[in-house]
């Protein structure tokens, strides 16, 4: 069988429909994450209180539907999984960073995405974490070279768990399902004895 | 009652996992696994350019004209990532990719992999690694002893390819060509980093 990704190289997408798809691709991706209630900065921060915990089971969702997918799409011949990029790993500037992002996650109400589809949506709260976000990138930028050496140590260049852990990659497959599947389980039972309510505004 | 159905599925297919052998399912061209063995490093090619040239070796640069005009790594042939469906490399030849960032030139990569090039490799850091490292090379001040001679072959490479090592404290990343205020240059000054993706 043919391998069929990414469209984008192989040309079966020039720069112009690329960008519609992308847009309708990001238009889509919006659409779901703000019927999946995660446009809402209180549904969002009530994540870290665990009174709600859609943020955690979306994106597990999200990952154990992208891990399956993968790694079945490979077995059966549809995807070289050899080909699949993966960012390199530095291990502690990446701790600290998403230490940080953690912290500006729970004080803003939302993460870089969903602020994104709060403002699309009208959300003066998200306009002000993208206005942040906008202004980070930028300091970011401008202070790089001063931090470049701290973000570039501790290399462990682009590493998978399953190498990392030397097991098969069938292995760390189930299991991450089994991780996502308890959880699922276990947050359910959290919500329903803390009652799934949102953070109020004080 | 389908959350039941879907995490019965899930399980099922995560379940059975295990039972897949350590095999690469899918062998498209006989490619390596990206990890660890599709960089090279900015010193290492320069030792091999200095060594035997390109013979061998096809450079392809990614960047726009105005940054290929203004600087290249010498031998370098300009590529835009649109033209790479028509252009046929030498299959024989080790072909090494750069772009301004590393990642940019990793989605090159990967479609000269699926076509079935055996020999490719990203020029680890980009354009801006090969100016710290090899044109513009910082050296501690007070240089020990044992660390002589490692600088002195870093000071060496940095010559070999018209440009010059810079104390520690004024690194610069500069282009060492007369038209330093090309187009490339805003962008060469600003690099998102490692790990520079966010959702």
């Amino acid at each position: 069988m043919d391998l069929t990704a990414p469209f984008y190289q192989f040309g079966a997408l020039g720069p112009g429909s690329g960008l519609v798809v992308a847009v309708l691709i990001g238009a889509a991706f919006g659409f779901f994450l703000e019927r999946g209630g995660l446009g809402n900065g209180r549904k969002l921060a009530s994540q870290f209180y665990l009174n709600d915990l859609t943020v955690f089971k979306v994106m597990f969702t999200a990952i154990l539907t992208a891990l399956l997918g993968l790694f079945w799409l490979g077995q059966v011949g549809v995807l070289d999984t050899s080909l699949i990029l993966l960012s390199p790993t530095y291990l502690v500037p990446q701790i600290v960073g998403g230490l940080l992002f953690g912290a500006g996650f729970v004080i803003g109400g939302y993460c870089p995405g969903t602020s994104c589809i709060a403002v699309a949506s009208g959300k003066l709260d998200a306009l002000a974490v993208f206005g942040g976000m906008m202004a980070g990138i930028l300091v970011y930028g401008e202070v790089y070279p001063s931090i470049r050496p701290f973000a570039e140590s501790t290399s462990m260049g682009r590493i998978s768990l399953p190498e990392l852990l030397s097991v098969r990659p069938g292995v760390m497959v189930a299991a991450v399902t089994m991780l996502a599947l308890g959880g699922f389980v276990l947050a359910d039972r959290i919500e329903k004895r803390r009652g799934n309510r949102l953070v109020q505004p004080e | 009652m389908i959350n039941r159905l879907l995490g019965f599925t899930a399980l099922l297919l995560g379940g059975s996992a295990l039972l897949v052998p350590d095999r690469p399912a899918v062998d498209s061209a006989g490619t390596p696994s990206p990890a660890h063995h599709d960089l090279v490093a900015a010193e290492s090619l320069a030792a091999r350019i200095m060594a035997n040239g390109t013979a061998g070796l096809t450079l392809v640069d990614l960047r726009a004209p105005t940054a290929f005009d203004s600087y290249h790594i010498p031998g370098a042939v300009r590529l835009e990532a649109g033209e790479l469906g028509q252009a046929r490399l030498p299959e024989a030849n080790t072909i090494v990719l750069y772009d301004d960032a590393e990642s940019s030139a990793a989605g090159v990569w990967l479609l000269l992999k699926a076509q079935g090039y055996a020999s490719v490799y990203v020029l680890s850091g980009g354009m801006a690694a090969w100016k710290d490292e090899v044109l513009h090379p910082a050296l501690p001040p007070g240089m020990a002893r044992e660390t002589e001679a490692r600088f002195g072959r870093q000071m060496e490479l940095s010559r070999f390819f018209g440009g010059s090592p810079v104390p520690a404290p004024a690194r610069r990343i500069t282009p060492p060509s007369p038209r330093p205020d090309s187009a490339g240059k805003k962008k060469e000054s600003f690099d998102i980093g490692p790990g520079g993706c966010f959702y």
